[in-house]
């Protein structure tokens, strides 16, 4: 799965022989900031594969296929391939990819950001791609000198022949290793011999982001480009029945009205009178089934399908007889909202349409998908559209969208007034704009024996599916249960022999969408919080009450006893404060946490001291251990 | 940014840019990130996502030329607002003012 495609064996991208060999990515990447890199007359960089490229001035940069949102991506993956290809870290430069099926992420087959996997998906293919490039960067260097490639090595970014004191830069290397083939394979390291992962490193992208020179989708002016503020439907659904644009017309600064999918487009010289224009606009909606949709009503939808059960997501024993002989019981219902994303970054693309070639600009998660719906809507092939990822202001699964909605927009407004367009969503638009992560209603219930000892857990979610109907639903529906509705709770890490987990999917209507964790985010407060019920109903430490469970689970008992001994805990606390604790695995990470707090007379909870323990999916080898 | 040398938010002040007032945004801190505070984000790895750290930066360079050893409530006050990612915020802020103590 972790075959790194080289450029030799196949046409990468654009890339093509010039004058002095080499292979060079062709005109890609935007001109923005003084990045540009284009192809030139004379030798420029070595390019084994679609990861790296050395230029003859010793500059390494690693193209980075997981989008940068903050998470480290473009210090993670650049350190993958900086590691193996022995090269000088001081050297190292990272910038987004374009869109390639080279660049797919390796369990998605799609080129996408999301669900924690950026480094562990990552960690055999880049380790290869910088493995490679050293091997071909020691065979030229064995060829230069007429040595066994066997005797020479590379450190910091040089390859030394010991036995004749030689040695050269890998950019003095670069177009020499140009002309050869990749080695059909390369031995990794032995993670011992690490020099970088593992060890603290400074982000590579900081200094861009303290002196303004990084580029967010929000910053990104291309010449000619005007400004888009879309007037959408007050209602999920909604459409757009008949407007009238003349007094949005008469606004100084607006140069169009469009009519597009979602609603109805300003387009102005500059933001501010887009806004003003859309402000003037009169448009007759056709609100659609949900305009009467309110929260009170749907939670009492929600309670009514938490009295039959759904699709069983996980099950053993006999819950309701465990449940019904029981001596001791406790039930709840937990409730969470609908919840937006809210990125610091407003939404925002920049698209600019022309007769043979679509460029769209903006700050993705999800660059295949992307790049499909503008060839769709433009009817270009996907190759003729260039999607440039930019910094995201943060992404949180928002800029993963399925359906890419803030694409189309700028690419069906560019299309019509055929101009660069950048679409610029208010922070208003994105709050009431939908795709948010979906409400849930949850029934819970669970039973102690004889020895308080829990013998019965059984837990119903209803919520939307945003997966259903999807091209998703293959890959993460199983047995009708949408598994982002039941992650973190289906998989629950306490031996409990009668177990039943369920699904009722709510009916669909509200746009919504991964958020952060996901099924995690709430399905890990509802679990951790009835735990702690059930600890109190037994009498019992919730420390220690949850250990007894985690008999086999050695990892989650390890981060619970880590977490709980930093913490001091059952060590005295002042007067009036208290200790919770709590522990979690989302996406092959383990959480453990403990909280001290106070609670003042008038209900005021003030949060004291967390300790937290983390421990990473980072990588084979830690998996193992 | 800086209007006239005082942090402001740009968004709530756009309007000025038209009557010759001096602005300041982050490129004008130093070329080279040799601003204290520069130094002071790189070296404690600050930036997340990033979006807002030019805010961060510029509320807190006027704090500094204010109040060259502000406290820890100076700089909480002066950073609030400004969203995200405070806490090592506030510490890069501290980590600049320590060693001049």
């Amino acid at each position: 799965m972790s075959a790194v495609t080289n450029l030799s064996r196949r046409g990468f991208l654009k890339a093509g022989a010039i004058a002095g060999g080499g292979l060079v990515l062709g005109v890609y990447l935007p001109q923005l900031n003084g990045r540009a890199h284009g192809a030139e007359e004379k030798f420029t960089r070595f390019q084994p594969n679609a990861f790296v490229r050395i230029g003859a001035d010793d500059s390494i940069t690693v193209l980075i296929n997981h989008s940068e949102m903050g998470q480290g991506t473009m210090t993670s993956l650049a350190l993958l391939v900086a590691e193996e290809l022995d090269a000088d870290w001081k050297k190292i430069r990272a910038e987004h990819a374009g869109v390639d099926p080279a660049y797919n992420h390796v369990a998605f087959g799609m080129q996408m950001v999301g669900g924690s996997t950026s480094t562990w998906t990552e960690w055999e293919r880049l380790r290869k791609a910088g493995a490679t490039a050293r091997a071909m960067l020691i065979e030229a260097a064995a060829k230069e000198w007429n040595v066994d490639a066997r005797d020479c090595t590379a450190e910091n970014s040089v390859v030394n022949h010991a036995a004749s004191g030689k040695s050269l830069s890998f950019g003095a290397l670069a177009e020499k290793a140009s002309h050869l083939d990749p080695p059909d394979d390369v031995a990794l390291k032995d993670p011992k011999l690490f020099k970088l992962i593992g060890k603290p490193t400074k982000r590579l992208d900081t200094p861009e982001k303290v002196n303004g020179s990084g580029v967010f989708g929000i910053d990104v002016k291309v010449p000619g480009m005007l400004v888009a503020v879309i007037a959408r439907s007050p209602t999920f659904g909604g459409k757009v029945k008949s407007f009238n644009a003349e007094k949005a017309k008469a606004i100084s600064g607006v140069k169009h009205v469009v009519q597009i999918e979602r609603g109805v487009a300003v387009v102005a010289d500059g933001f501010y009178p887009a806004k003003l224009g859309r402000e003037s606009l009169e448009i007759t909606w056709d609100e659609g089934p949900l305009a009467t949709l309110d929260s009170k009503t749907q939670g009492e939808q929600y309670a009514e399908l938490a009295k039959t059960q759904g699709a069983i997501a996980t099950k053993s024993g006999n819950v309701a007889n465990a449940l019904a002989s029981a001596p001791k019981k406790i039930e709840a219902i937990y409730e969470t909202p609908y919840l937006a994303h809210a990125p610091m970054e407003p939404m925002n693309c920049v698209a600019d349409v022309r007769a043979d070639s679509c460029e769209v600009w903006t700050g993705t998660q999800f660059q295949t998908a992307d790049r499909a719906a503008a060839a769709q809507i433009t009817g270009l092939s996907p190759e003729q559209v260039n999607v440039h990822t930019m910094l995201l202001g943060g992404g949180f699964g928002r800029r993963a969208v399925g359906d890419c909605h803030m694409v189309r927009e700028a690419v069906e407004i560019s299309k019509a007034i055929k101009t660069p367009v950048k679409v610029v969503w208010t922070r208003e638009d994105d709050t009431r704009g939908g795709y948010y992560r979906p409400r849930t209603y949850h029934t819970i219930a669970a039973a102690l024996d004889a020895n308080d000892k829990p013998s019965a857990w059984k837990h119903r979610i209803v919520c939307q599916s945003f997966i259903v109907g999807t091209p998703f639903e293959p890959f993460i529906v199983k047995d009708g249960v949408d598994g982002t509705a039941v992650e973190g709770a289906a998989d629950l890490p306490y031996a409990i022999p009668n177990l039943l987990v369920d699904w009722q999917m709510a009916p669909a209507g509200v746009p919504c969408l991964w958020w952060r964790s996901v099924g995690h985010s709430q399905n890990a407060f509802v679990v951790e919080t009835f735990i702690d019920e059930l600890a109190h109903l037994a009498g019992k430490d919730p420390f220690e009450f949850r250990r007894a469970l985690l008999e086999k689970n050695a990892r989650y008992k390890r981060v619970l006893e880590f977490v709980a001994d930093k913490a001091g805990w059952g060590k005295p606390l002042p007067e009036g404060r208290g200790r919770g604790i709590a522990v979690h695995e989302s996406f092959g990470s383990f959480v453990g946490q403990v909280a001290e707090v106070s609670v003042s007379p008038q209900g005021k909870v003030r949060v004291h001291r967390v300790v937290l323990c983390h421990r990473l999916r980072a990588n084979r080898e830690s998996r193992r251990h | 940014v800086h209007l006239d040398g005082d942090a402001v938010r740009f968004v709530r002040h756009a309007g000025f840019a038209r009557d010759g007032r001096e602005i300041t945004t982050i490129e004008g801190l130093s070329s080279d990130l040799s601003h204290p505070l520069q130094r002071a984000w790189i070296a404690e790895d600050v930036p997340q996502c990033g979006y807002c750290q030019s805010g961060q930066i510029m509320a807190a360079a006027v704090l500094l030329r204010e109040k060259a050893q502000p406290s820890d409530k100076d700089i909480d006050d002066c950073m609030a607002g400004n969203s995200a990612a405070a806490e090592p915020i506030s510490a890069s802020a501290g980590r600049f003012i320590s060693p001049r103590k």
